[in-house]
């Protein structure tokens, strides 16, 4: 089933009179549970997409549909109300509030969801390994430490998708590796669907579909011949 | 809250520090404040402790009592009912007989029956020439009931037979005698019948007379020289404070909100509302000024309980609750130049995209 669909999506940006097209109009369709790397050179239109896919930009044409709901009506009020609630985002450096613990980072969740669940919390630490960190803060763990906390915080809200861009660009290739396994397994075991940007070959191996993206155009990558 | 709080505790030192300017400043106005309106009163009790309606006094005066005089021929004292009460003011120097210390007083020569008469806390009223009740911080409180005075380098002596308290006009104790010694004292003879004035306890009591201006008491206290000057000062100085409240802690909020911009950016990345993270920082600003305004006003009531007997420092606690709640109303208003800030906040900048 797609919980995500992008329907000759496009965007374009305007700089006085020069006009760059940042992702040239794609279909897309992600199912849940699926696991999606994008990956391509800088400069490709990969964060744009992300960023449009995440409710963040709107396109210049084309539709996005979350579960249906085409996400380019939406005020920004509404918007922000699914990246709470239906997404999930990882980003490159940590994405932890940094005055707050490990345990407080739910909690600010709980707060704003106006319910806890802290058997969640607790079997999802316990899966990322990070059971005994609830009191640390962010400048106490190490970076893959606070990426496989981002994990998951960003799964604790039981999000529809999960935006990870290059959550693993500061860890060494062991702990990305790891990093990566953890995210695939959990977001399986939820059945939540995840698209992950990267440059790091080595972890194309977790994808179930793999796009590469050049000049704002996606393409498959079977159809490059990298099977 | 919840966001609030936590970075408090989590940026004590910063934050400590907006506290400290709040407290210092909070502690200056709170102090400033009593000693505005210790002087304010120092200057009015007497003029309090009356209750009266209106204040004749002659037109030539510029409403100075000290200034004016009115004759028999404007004021019959035989004539008077009791709610309407002859006074006669002047400023003189006291000495205790036996005390070559100066002390300066003012000196109300009233009729003892009349509606003015002072509360006394100690001793009779004046029944006779050459008799005072003077108020009892009259040389710091060192005069007593049976000490004689002498009145600006008088051989006579005048008996001090009573103790009166709050009765202070122009910020001197009031030495409160006959209208006979009054006139002794500032006209040289006791058969001179002038007044400085007649105080009228009822509207219905007051009387036009031609070369009589008839004020209500604040205008009176109004007129007294220097009363306006001081007030207006420290108005200026408290309202040149608060105006700088505002600044600092907007000036503050905006730096450290700036130092955050980054943090801010994520969480609205992540969907946490403009209205989260606002609350966040006018809860925070709320907070530092609770803790600054209240370390401000105990310092400054613990302050007060080691102030010399001398300084004119009165607590109101009106007063105290309306400025605590206006540098409350500052410090949120401060506050709120960082919500523009927020709201400013691209959130694809900070998760290291471009829009």
């Amino acid at each position: 089933m797609s919980v995500l669909e992008l329907k000759r999506a496009a965007k374009t940006f305007k700089s006085g009179d020069t006009e760059t097209q940042a992702v040239q109009p794609l279909d897309l369709t992600v199912d849940a549970g699926e696991f999606i790397i994008l990956t391509g050179p800088s400069g490709s239109g990969k964060t744009t997409l992300l960023t449009m896919m995440g409710g963040l930009l709107t396109p210049t044409s084309g539709q996005i549909l979350l579960n249906g709901q085409d996400l380019g009506r939406m005020k920004e009020k509404q918007l922000s109300q699914v990246r709470f609630a239906d997404y999930g985002f990882i980003l490159q450096s940590s994405n932890l509030i940094p005055f707050l613990t490990v345990d407080e980072q739910f909690r600010l969740v709980d707060r704003l969801n106006k319910k806890s669940d802290e058997a969640y919390e607790a079997e999802l630490l316990a899966a990322m390994g990070m059971a005994g960190e609830k009191q640390s803060k962010p400048n106490q763990l190490s970076g893959g430490q606070k990426q496989r906390v981002a994990i998951a915080r960003a799964l604790y809200n039981h999000p529809a998708v999960i935006f990870a861009d290059e959550p693993t660009a500061a860890l060494d290739s062991e702990r990305a590796a790891q990093v990566v396994q953890t995210l695939r397994d959990q977001a399986k075991e939820h059945h939540v669907a995840v698209i992950m940007v990267t440059h790091d070959d080595d972890l194309l191996k977790a994808a179930d579909r793999i796009y590469n993206m050049v000049d704002g155009k996606l393409k498959d990558v079977e159809s490059l011949g990298r099977s | 809250m919840y966001l609030a709080t936590h970075e408090l505790k989590a940026n004590k030192g910063r934050y400590g520090l907006v506290i400290l300017i709040l407290f210092l400043i909070a502690y200056l106005i709170y102090f400033l404040t009593g000693l505005a309106y210790g002087l304010a009163s120092d200057n009015r009790l007497a003029v309090d402790q009356w209750h009266a309606n209106r204040i004749g006094i002659s037109q030539y005066a510029n409403s100075n009592l000290a200034a004016s005089t009115l004759g028999p021929d404007k004021i019959n004292l035989a004539n008077l009912k009791p709610t309407q009460a002859p006074l006669g003011e002047m400023a003189a120097v006291v000495n205790k007989v036996g005390s070559q210390k100066d002390l300066n007083a003012t000196i109300f020569g009233i009729q003892f029956d009349s509606f003015i008469k002072p509360k006394l806390i100690k001793g009779h009223q004046v029944t006779t020439n050459h008799q005072v009740v003077v108020d009892e911080r009259l040389g710091n409180g060192t005069v007593k009931v049976g000490d004689q005075l002498h009145i600006n380098g008088s051989q006579a002596s005048y008996h001090i037979v009573g103790l009166t308290r709050n009765n202070l006009y122009g910020t001197l104790p009031v030495v409160y005698t006959t209208l006979g010694t009054y006139d002794q004292l500032r006209y040289g003879s006791a058969r001179v019948k002038n007044v400085s004035g007649i105080v009228y306890q009822r509207a219905s009591d007051v009387q036009q007379i031609k070369g009589i201006k008839n004020l209500t008491p604040q205008a009176l206290i109004t007129h007294i020289p220097g009363y306006s000057a001081q007030n207006s000062t420290f108005s200026l100085m408290i309202g040149a404070l608060f105006i700088i409240v505002l600044f600092i802690v907007g000036i503050f909020m905006y730096i450290l909100t700036l130092q955050n911009i980054s943090v801010y950016g994520i969480m609205r990345a992540q969907g946490i509302s403009n209205r989260t993270l606002i609350t966040s920082v006018l809860d925070q600003s709320l907070i530092l000024g609770v803790i600054g305004i209240g370390l401000g006003l105990i310092a400054n009531q613990l302050t007060v309980l080691i102030l010399p007997a001398g300084i004119p420092y009165a607590n109101n606690l009106m007063l105290v609750a309306l400025f605590s709640i206006g540098l409350l109303a500052m410090v949120v208003l401060g506050a709120i130049f960082s919500v523009r800030q927020i709201l400013k906040i691209d959130p694809i900048r900070a998760i290291g995209g471009t829009a």
